[in-house]
């Protein structure tokens, strides 16, 4: 379970979609976390825990920031995004597209899709995370992913074409 | 035709079904291109979203992050919260290592658990022993070991000296004897670039220093007394300026804690050295 912090910075790097963002959250979580370690219930999951934290953290600071009339920049989201060859989104348009939809979504959806998504987590898993029935949670997901892969094949058909079973044509 | 809820087909796209129900929805989607045209979303989202944000696991992650994370605990034990302290620490072990119900004793725990989380970065998600001559701490299973230029300098500098390799600067500080009567020293470690870190080691029956503490420390010119907890010798290190810091005051804690009797005289640990750390004393 070594790999745990780092999932935890994959994570909130998602949410803030900023990786130096992302690593004042992770600090700040995991600061939270300790000096709030009774609060922690025994017997549960500690990475469920340490998300959620993250998660109330970031949505506090943003409510903070749009108080100031501060927002995210298209234009800094396609210089942070970069160029990984590994990863499968190469244009930062898709990749803007994505960051573009998720702050559309609401809260829990955006989390979910870090979680599930990004993080890896089961359906089972998130739910505990997010101390949602697993129903739940499978119907907020699809809906947001619905969202994201709608954003996506409008900017990039070809990934839409890619998927086996998008080219019977895509149903809306 | 049967239509297939939305959760269904993003559970079968994410292969999170069971095989009687996966084998189900294959014959409904065989049946109907319209079904399973539906999938196309779950699989787009599944792929790039998997590939997204990769750089949080493979970028370096930043000393000050990682620093943080190293010292927090330590901090919080030292700042006295023993309601939660232990207990909670000991099970963010076991959750972090769940297969090894126990742990080293001769080591701090309150450090140990992030520090070790935070090795996994440094050495590189390794499971497994990984040395490089970038490295300072080696990673085994469970514990952390001084490796490369802190185990040189441990091995044989002896207290205020600064041994220097590549892009380190390692400083002992003192050498002291624990409670479980292990060899420990502290030491101040500078790296090009980068921020201090102060800690301290203990000799292991295999003639390795496992790391008991190791947290970055803050710098700055307004700090420059370093004194330890037992009117032991100051770091005279001019890169490292570590008094007042919370995690210097961590760190003085926990050898505080950790200490039997008094630092080693200067001609104690100079035998020591030559010795090879060979010490009748240790069990």
């Amino acid at each position: 379970m070594i790999e745990f912090l780092p999932r935890l910075r994959r994570f909130a790097y998602a949410l803030t979609r900023n990786l130096e963002q992302a690593d004042d959250l992770v600090q700040d979580t995991c600061e939270r976390a300790l000096a709030r370690a009774e609060q922690w219930q025994p017997g549960t999951r500690l990475d469920s825990w340490m998300y959620r934290i993250a998660q109330n953290i970031w949505f506090d600071t943003r409510r903070a920031a749009k108080v100031r009339g501060e927002r995210a920049d298209l234009e800094d989201i396609a210089e942070i995004s970069g160029t990984d060859g590994r990863n499968v989104v190469e244009s930062r348009l898709t990749l803007a597209s994505v960051f573009k939809e998720m702050d559309r979504l609401p809260r829990d959806q955006q989390v979910l899709i870090a979680l599930v998504c990004i993080d890896g987590l089961s359906y089972k898993e998130a739910a505990e995370t997010l101390q949602l029935p697993i129903g739940t949670v499978m119907s907020r997901l699809s809906r947001a992913r619905q969202a994201i892969a709608s954003a996506l094949m409008d900017t990039n058909p070809a990934l839409a074409a890619s998927a086996p079973g998008a080219r019977l044509g895509k149903t809306s | 035709m049967e239509k297939l809820p939305e959760e269904v087909l993003m559970a079968y796209a994410d292969g999170a079904l069971d095989e009687a129900e996966m084998r189900r929805v294959e014959a409904v989607l065989a049946a109907d291109p319209a079904e399973q045209a539906r999938l196309s979303p779950y699989e787009v989202t599944r792929d790039v979203l998997a590939g997204m944000f990769c750089e949080a696991l493979t970028s370096p992650v930043p000393d000050r992050l990682i620093g943080t994370v190293l010292s927090t605990p330590v901090g919080i034990r030292a700042h006295g919260a023993q309601s939660a302290g232990p207990s909670f620490m000991s099970r963010v072990r076991e959750f972090l290592f769940p297969e090894t119900p126990s742990f080293a004793s001769a080591f701090a725990l309150g450090a140990a658990v992030f520090l070790i989380a935070g090795a996994g970065w440094l050495a590189g998600h390794a499971s497994h022993p990984a040395t490089s001559p970038q490295s300072v701490i080696a990673l085994d299973g469970d514990a952390m070991y001084a490796d490369g230029a802190l185990r040189v300098a441990l091995d044989t500098t002896p207290s205020s000296s600064a041994f220097e390799q590549g892009l380190f600067k390692v400083t002992p500080v003192l050498t002291f004897r624990d409670e479980g009567n292990h060899l420990c020293r502290q030491y101040a470690l500078a790296r090009a670039g980068s921020a201090p870190y102060a800690g301290y080691a203990c000799r292991t029956q295999d003639g390795r220093w496992g790391i008991a503490f190791h947290a970055m420390t803050p710098h700055g010119p307004a700090s420059h007394k370093a004194q330890t907890g037992n009117g032991a010798q100051q770091s005279q290190d001019d890169g490292f300026t570590p008094a007042g810091a919370p995690e210097f005051a961590a760190l003085e804690g926990a050898i505080d804690r950790s200490i039997k009797g008094d630092a080693l005289s200067g001609d104690d640990e100079a035998l020591l050295i030559s010795n090879g750390w060979n010490d009748k004393g240790q069990h």
